[in-house]
């Protein structure tokens, strides 16, 4: 018996020891990293996953946008508000009467942080190593608006002074298009349109090929509002203040540390306990928590994205139209968004969201069982008999599955058909759908630029996004129209007739569009809210 | 012994071998690779990539390169950093974080076993043995976000995520220590309760020797032995890291470049993780032989 005593408290004590250790860091009031933050200036944020590289001719992800905005500046910058252009390292600018050339005017002061001037040298050459095949961009055809630019990717051309970029000086920056793009200055906020100092790129490998380490810390160069600190992949990514930045004045947090987060729940209890400024995603469990408890930390957004359905217009009984009317017409987006979704997302109705640039689409989905129903014994499914068995492709995700349950039971309840659900994981999903390997497919498309053609070009023929099998010569005529027509109006017109043919043709459902829901300590000023969710950082400064 | 090890050393070889064959080709036929993603890569491009990364090679070349030249090849997810420094950076998280883990699961599961196998079917068995079999059945994803819940969230003693203070590796080491003390707490269990049955126990104890002294002189080496061959594989398991540990802590660690380096398809990295963590249980399993024979007077490195 007094040996188990023995043994016993033996535990006992194992058992303090671990309870004091726990308890050891409870002595005294703690300070979190938000408190410290706020007390220095140091946004401590989180932008989602880790990000792929810095090196903005090389990732195409949105983690990326972020970290990049920090570091580089491009010709133009936007004002935080409404995002409307701003000067960047060009002061001003001057287009040609036919919209074609523009003319960049370098401020002197643009400076690299290794100590060098920004030059319109450059650009040119940022340009032409973005647009070189083998540092294999998978973004590069954002540059495809200048002259000749595509051209050159593809090799038809060798020659790089054909391509419309040109250093008049050291100052002066000439860029010539292919055709009056009137939402060209929005397009130079994208990293692509970013410079890189190509005499640091050289320095750490062949600039023309991917894997070049010049993005690591201690060989990263950049002309933004914040220079490179430290970056441990998985852990953080630190920027901090840059004096040498020709606005410097402007700029009010010394410091940004931004950490990936894989898992928003993760981010949550970070966020919580004072470890984050920010959840990047909020997750869909929490909005009603949020809501209750913490409103004034919560943002819902609207978000230049919409969800929608693929349909595979090369399959029976999807190459019908009216069976494709019959599918869009026969669900309610508002019960939907409501009751699955959940984060206050509008119904979508067309592609291009509302008030897209000042555009609103004319043409809508008129939700309608009745007209449904009699369009699907149209086709020759009266009361859904004899409707073929049809696939629901998504790709695996608890959101996506809900929606696509309610959407399989609402067409089961109004027009008697049965779909099957079908979840892939990611890559496999996007195979599939590559290949027109689907009946239906769930699918999202953020808005690479504010202007509806960001949506609607994906659907002409010779698009590599339509993955629909649908083509319409009318349609592609007017995108192709729209994209040389220089009156605001009358190119805002194209794209209300090519969104008539989309409505009548429907090769594509539009379900909601996306709002960003997330999370934001109130101490955070100087962030406003956007469709584009971009937030110039050097406006930026933190107020307790 | 130095035979011993060699002849396992030759083996490994072979073991790896087939591993790294193996990763290869199952890689090979998943669908979707490296450079898929939502907005179309166009084909030119692709094919600039997939040279760039030596796989438009025939097979056996790319086999080749990918095996033995994995850590100087960059990621094709992360390009500007190369598999080997990848895995260097990453690795001492998960080993620091397994040792800890490691330390807790046996400062907890081996007293709690052998106290439960001194009295068994007492309340003194029942109560460590039901905590065991609560530690195996809670999986990590959930006991994470409930010590989460409890010590960083009500309490605020400790920090919900992060590796950077030495409190941050308190909960995370709890929370993958408490999953393997369990296992522990049952094997120790197991392995006592055999060897306390036996004959030279009774002797030992009937000669007057304190229960106290029988137990850590005689039965422990004995009672320890499904421990000891647990250990290797688990200890290999532990410091290649938890997918879900690390995540749930946001710990830049190994574990989680598992998976994910899958569902990114990337190739390089992939059979780089996979050689590795093959050696390190090669290794483990390695140093859990000779272990036995030094416990285990019944072996020998003989056969």
């Amino acid at each position: 018996m007094d040996e188990t005593k023995h043994s016993c408290r033996w535990i006992l004590s194992m058992a303090l020891v671990i309870i004091a250790v726990l308890a050891f860091p409870g002595c005294g009031p703690r300070t979190t990293a938000v408190d410290e933050g706020n007390a220095n200036q140091t946004l401590y944020i989180t932008v989602g996953a880790e990000p792929e590289n810095i090196d903005p001719h090389v990732v195409s992800g949105v983690p990326e946008h972020h970290i990049i905005t920090s570091l580089i500046e491009g010709l133009v910058a936007e004002d935080p508000r409404d995002l409307h252009v701003v000067p960047g390292v060009a002061e001003s600018w001057e287009v040609s009467e036919d919209g074609l050339v523009y003319t960049f005017h370098l401020r002197d002061d643009a400076m690299w942080t290794h100590g060098r001037a920004v030059t319109a040298d450059d650009f040119v050459q940022s340009f032409r190593r973005i647009l070189t095949a083998s540092l294999g961009s998978t973004y590069s055809y954002m540059l495809f608006p200048m002259k000749n630019a595509e051209e050159y990717l593809n090799g038809t051309i060798t020659d790089f002074s054909e391509v419309g970029c040109r250093a008049i000086d050291d100052r002066n920056l000439e860029i010539t298009l292919k055709e009056p793009t009137p939402y060209f200055l929005s397009l130079l906020n994208h990293y692509t349109w970013f410079p890189v100092p190509m005499d640091v790129v050289k320095k750490h490998g062949d600039p023309y090929l991917p894997g070049n380490r010049w993005t690591l810390p201690g060989n990263f160069s950049g002309n933004g509002p914040f220079k490179l600190e430290s970056w441990e992949q998985n852990n953080k990514l630190v920027v901090v203040k840059s004096d040498t930045y020709w606005d410097s004045d402007t700029t009010r947090l010394n410091s940004i540390v931004f950490r990936p987060m894989e898992k928003s729940t993760s981010a949550e209890a970070a966020f919580r306990t004072g470890q984050l400024h920010n959840i990047y995603n909020l997750p869909q469990d929490f909005i009603a928590i949020y809501k209750r408890d913490f409103p004034e930390v919560l943002h819902m957004d609207p978000h230049l994205a919409v969800y929608f359905y693929r349909f595979n217009t090369t399959r029976e009984p999807l190459n019908d139209p009216r069976v494709r009317k019959a599918l869009a017409m026969a669900i309610s987006r508002q019960e939907i968004v409501d009751n699955v979704a959940k984060a206050g997302q509008p119904p979508a109705l067309s592609m291009v969201p509302p008030d897209c640039a000042g555009y609103t689409s004319r043409a809508r989905i008129e939700e309608n069982i009745e007209q449904a129903r009699k369009l699907l014994a149209d086709a020759g499914y009266p009361n859904g008999e004899g409707f073929p068995d049809v696939e629901l492709l998504y790709n695996t995700d608890e959101g996506h599955r809900n929606i696509a349950e309610a959407i399989q039971q609402i067409w089961s309840r109004n027009l008697n058909i049965n779909v099957t659900l079908d979840n892939q994981e990611w890559k496999v999903y996007l195979d599939s759908q590559r290949s027109l390997d689907y009946g239906i497919s769930r699918a999202g498309w953020t808005g690479d630029y504010p202007d509806p053609n960001t949506f609607l070009d994906m659907w002409t023929s010779w698009s590599e996004q339509n993955q629909t099998g649908w083509s319409n010569p009318e349609y592609d005529r007017l995108i192709r129209e729209a994209s040389n027509e220089l009156n605001p109006e009358t190119r805002y017109e194209y794209f209300q007739k090519a969104e008539e043919i989309l409505a009548d043709e429907m090769p594509v459902m539009p379900i909601y569009f996306y709002t960003r829901v997330y999370a934001l300590r109130p101490e955070v000023k100087g962030w406003y809210s956007n469709h584009l969710d971009h937030h110039p950082w050097k406006h930026i400064y933190l107020e307790p | 012994m130095l035979k011993f090890i060699f002849r396992r050393a030759l083996e490994s070889v072979g073991v790896l071998l087939c591993v790294s064959l193996i990763t290869f080709y199952l890689s090979k036929a998943i669908p979707g690779g490296p450079f898929d993603q939502e907005k179309k890569v166009p084909e030119a491009v692709k094919k600039q990539l997939e040279a760039y990364f030596g796989m438009d090679e025939p097979d056996w070349k790319r086999y080749l390169t990918y095996t033995f030249q994995f850590p100087s090849l960059p990621s094709t997810k992360f390009p500007n950093r190369r598999v080997g420094e990848m895995i260097a950076s990453k690795f001492p998280v998960s080993l620091e974080l397994g040792a800890y883990a490691l330390i807790v699961a046996l400062a907890l599961g081996i007293p709690s076993g052998i106290l439960a196998s001194l009295k068994p079917n007492t309340a003194l068995d029942y109560v460590p043995s039901s905590l065991s079999m609560v530690g195996i059945c809670l999986p990590t994803f959930v006991m994470g976000p409930l010590l989460v819940i409890i010590f960083a969230v009500q309490l605020r003693w400790l920090n919900a995520t992060g590796w950077e203070n030495p409190s941050d590796k308190i909960l995370p080491s709890l929370t993958l220590g408490f999953y393997y003390a369990a296992y522990v707490a049952r094997l120790t269990r197991g392995g006592m309760l055999e060897v306390l049955n036996q004959d030279f126990i009774r002797t030992a104890l009937s000669k007057g020797a304190s229960m106290v002294s029988v137990i850590f002189k005689h039965a422990l080496r004995g009672g320890l032995l499904p421990v000891v061959s647990f250990l290797g594989p688990a200890a290999a398991g532990l410091i290649a890291g938890s997918f879900v540990v690390e995540t749930v802590f946001a710990i830049p660690g190994m574990g989680q470049e598992f998976v994910k380096a899958v569902s990114n398809r990337d190739i390089t990295f992939i059979t780089g993780l996979v050689l590795f963590y093959a050696s390190l249980i090669i290794f483990f399993n390695l140093l859990v032989d000779i272990a036995q024979v030094f416990l285990n007077p019944k072996l020998s490195f003989k056969d």
